[in-house]
């Protein structure tokens, strides 16, 4: 019986004791903001997912290291809490509950529009600003307050890789587009673009990349329509798989590779002699900006690998929160720190995708490179100003 | 016309594979009287053995095929032996969830060690011969003609050999061929063997026009469901019948009407065929 007790006891100082020991870290570090972060950390997305999170660590690293932020005279450090929501959108809108209960996050980060439809329902109400990865305009359409989103529109990412597909005198397209929900998406947004420049669309193939064995019947109908050139979009080494396969059947012509399609993954898959002639979404350490050829060298050094395009903008999108509360001078009020964030852009070196304005929307505007791919080669980047895109079809366009 | 040729060519290629996958869960039905959902991640785990004795060890196409036909025949004993044999006298329910947790066992182990990432297996047999406006790889050419290969041997093996005529016993009834003296347990581990053996050859086969990733053995094991209910649970000629039949369904429904629903036509042809025979084409009735 005493035994019990005195166990009981020591169990209770115990705990008191650490509660005392993170109380007493606490005031030296500052104030610690909980920013939470839900995407898919396993399963066959697990990857992307992990891009996104390694963006988002690396600027809070920063910022901690750096001291943390003062916002009111006050100092400020970040931490990140991840959840794996495994792609489903369901998942994701556990956690973002379970991040208000229990941690009360003013910043949620998802990567995928599923996830970030469920909680813009709820978000305004329980309180917290989200930034929505995604390139699905979709998101914005609900003119939600408390919502960024960093990747511009699919539509602007596809219409520049066609305007120059169009400039190479390419007219008869077809489409070999994936079966999934961004991939129809993409389909779709092709089909009208391009018939709105006045080309011609003469095969249409979709195509489960994540299910198909063989891609040869899919390019025996396609090809069997001579096309000009082939518009693809989904996951970038099928993709490849798509263009060697159709290589091999003798297709002679171009590729067009819709904004999934990442041109440094495809190269592993298939060279770029058969790549040769493409026209792809030039990949983010590729372009030209001194800031990210940084980013990427200490990206290297701390998580080992390339950054992708998840991590930059990811990186980017945390230091414009941190500057946004340092500029609203309070880490509580939501609506002040959305109202700054217009006035820190760009957020000077940490600003390595450019992010330069933002949209009524909470659209992010940024700069935006397209590649081809000659004679076996990568060309240089070139330039694609989103201002004309946003001006004529708006943040929010979708085909119907 | 060459349009039609080539695309009954690529039929006949996509039944090629499907039909050894499926003739290997046909097997194993015959065994287990439930299908082995594991089969598809097997199929799996034999593509990633092929891919790492190709790449690391460096060995060629058929050393490495062969290789990864052995070793996962020896996996496939193992996993008889350690997750069906235990539970061979249970309500067959028991290795139906057995099945469904060793997918989550392979599937999430590849997806731990090697990462999600789709892997490039080295091209190989890359000589592309254009006849008649018809395309085809030397790599295509060898997959049908060692499936066709595959299919002679086995059905050497089941007719003329004594080994071949245990497993043809006990899948027909467990309890007699114990009452003659067949080790039941032995024909169990034997055909597993063969079954995952094949799974790994159709892998191999695959995998140089292929990626090879954690996932790819869902569709081709849902294919193989397919084929075995079509041509008959069990059923050996049913097995290869109906993988050439899927095959085929899939280019042609793809290629002339939408491959959009390839999925849709392959059910619907499983559908006709079961309303008119309940028992599949090659079912006992």
């Amino acid at each position: 019986m005493k035994k019990g007790i005195g166990l009981y006891l020591v169990v209770a100082l115990a705990s008191f004791l650490t509660l005392f020991a993170s109380g007493d870290v606490g005031p030296a570090m500052g104030e610690v903001i909980n920013v939470g972060y839900t995407g898919p950390l396993s399963g066959g997305a697990a990857k992307y997912g992990q891009n996104n999170l390694d963006g988002l660590k690396m600027a809070v690293d920063e910022i901690n290291e750096a001291g943390g932020i003062s916002v009111a005279g006050k100092a400020h450090t970040f931490k990140v809490i991840a959840l794996d929501d495994r792609y489903r959108p369901a998942d994701a809108v556990t956690n973002a509950r379970r991040f208000v209960e229990l941690h009360k996050p003013p910043f949620i980060f998802c990567p995928h529009s599923g996830g970030i439809l469920g909680m813009l329902k709820f978000n305004e109400p329980e309180g917290f600003i989200l930034h929505g990865y995604t390139d699905n305009p979709a998101i914005l359409q609900q003119g939600n307050k408390w919502l960024v989103k960093a990747p511009m529109s699919m539509g602007f990412y596809n219409f520049g890789i066609m305007e120059i597909g169009w400039k190479k005198g390419w007219r008869k397209g077809a489409l070999l587009c994936g079966s999934h929900e961004a991939g129809k998406m993409g389909e779709k947004i092709f089909e009208l673009l391009w018939k709105e420049m006045g080309g011609e669309i003469v095969a249409n193939a979709p195509a489960d990349y994540s299910k198909v064995t063989d891609f040869y019947p899919y390019l025996t109908k396609v090809l069997a329509t001579k096309p000009d050139a082939i518009f693809l979009y989904g996951p970038s080494e099928p993709s490849a798989m798509v263009i060697s396969t159709a290589r091999e059947l003798g297709f002679k012509g171009g590729f067009m590779l819709g904004s999934q399609c990442k041109l440094d993954e495809m190269e592993k898959v298939a060279p770029l002699t058969l790549l040769t002639p493409s026209i792809g979404v030039c990949p983010v350490g590729m372009m030209p900006l001194p800031m990210m050829q940084e980013y990427s060298k200490r990206h290297g050094q701390k998580v080992g690998t390339i950054p992708t395009s998840e991590s930059a903008f990811n990186y980017e999108v945390m230091y414009i929160f941190a500057e946004a509360m340092k500029k609203a001078g309070t880490v509580k009020d939501l609506d002040k720190i959305m109202a700054a964030i217009p006035s820190v852009l760009p957020v000077g070196k940490h600003a390595i995708r450019g992010i330069h304005s933002m949209t009524k929307e909470g659209q992010f505007l940024s700069g935006y490179f397209a590649m081809e791919i000659v004679s076996g080669k990568f060309a240089p980047p070139i330039n694609v100003d989103p201002g004309p895109w946003y001006k004529k079809y708006g943040a929010t366009w979708i085909p119907k | 016309m060459s349009l039609f040729i080539q695309q009954v060519l690529n039929g006949v290629m996509l039944g090629s594979v499907y039909s050894l996958v499926a003739l290997g869960l046909t097997l194993e039905y015959g065994i287990l009287h439930i299908p082995n959902f594991a089969h598809g991640a097997l199929y799996m785990v034999g593509a990633y053995l092929a891919f790492l004795l190709a790449t690391y060890l460096g060995f060629n196409f058929w050393l490495a095929m062969i290789l990864s036909m052995i070793a996962l025949g020896l996996i496939g004993v193992l996993v008889e032996r350690l997750v069906f044999r235990p539970l061979m006298l249970e309500s067959p329910l028991s290795s139906f969830i057995a099945a469904i947790g060793l997918i989550f066992i392979f599937v999430d182990g590849a997806l731990n060690i090697f990462g999600p990432d789709f892997k490039r297996f080295p091209p190989t047999h890359i000589q592309v011969f254009h006849v008649l406006g018809i395309t085809i790889t030397f790599q295509r050419i060898i997959i049908v003609v060692v499936t066709i290969a595959l299919i002679v041997l086995l059905h050497l093996f089941i007719k003329k050999t004594t080994m071949g005529a245990t497993i043809e016993a006990t899948a027909q009834d467990r309890e007699g061929a114990q009452l003659v003296g067949i080790n039941v347990k032995r024909v169990r581990m034997i055909v597993f063997a063969l079954g995952t053996a094949l799974a790994a050859a159709a892998a191999a086969l695959i995998s140089p026009i292929h990626l090879v990733h954690p996932g790819m053995g869902g569709p081709v094991i849902l294919k193989a469901f397919v084929i075995i209910i079509l041509g008959g649970m069990g059923s050996i000629p049913g097995a290869i019948i109906g993988g050439f039949i899927m095959g085929l369904v899939e280019s042609l429904s793809g290629g002339y009407i939408s491959t959009a629903y390839n999925e849709v036509f392959a059910f619907a042809v499983l559908v006709t065929v079961l309303a008119v025979r309940p028992t599949g084409l090659f079912g006992a009735k």
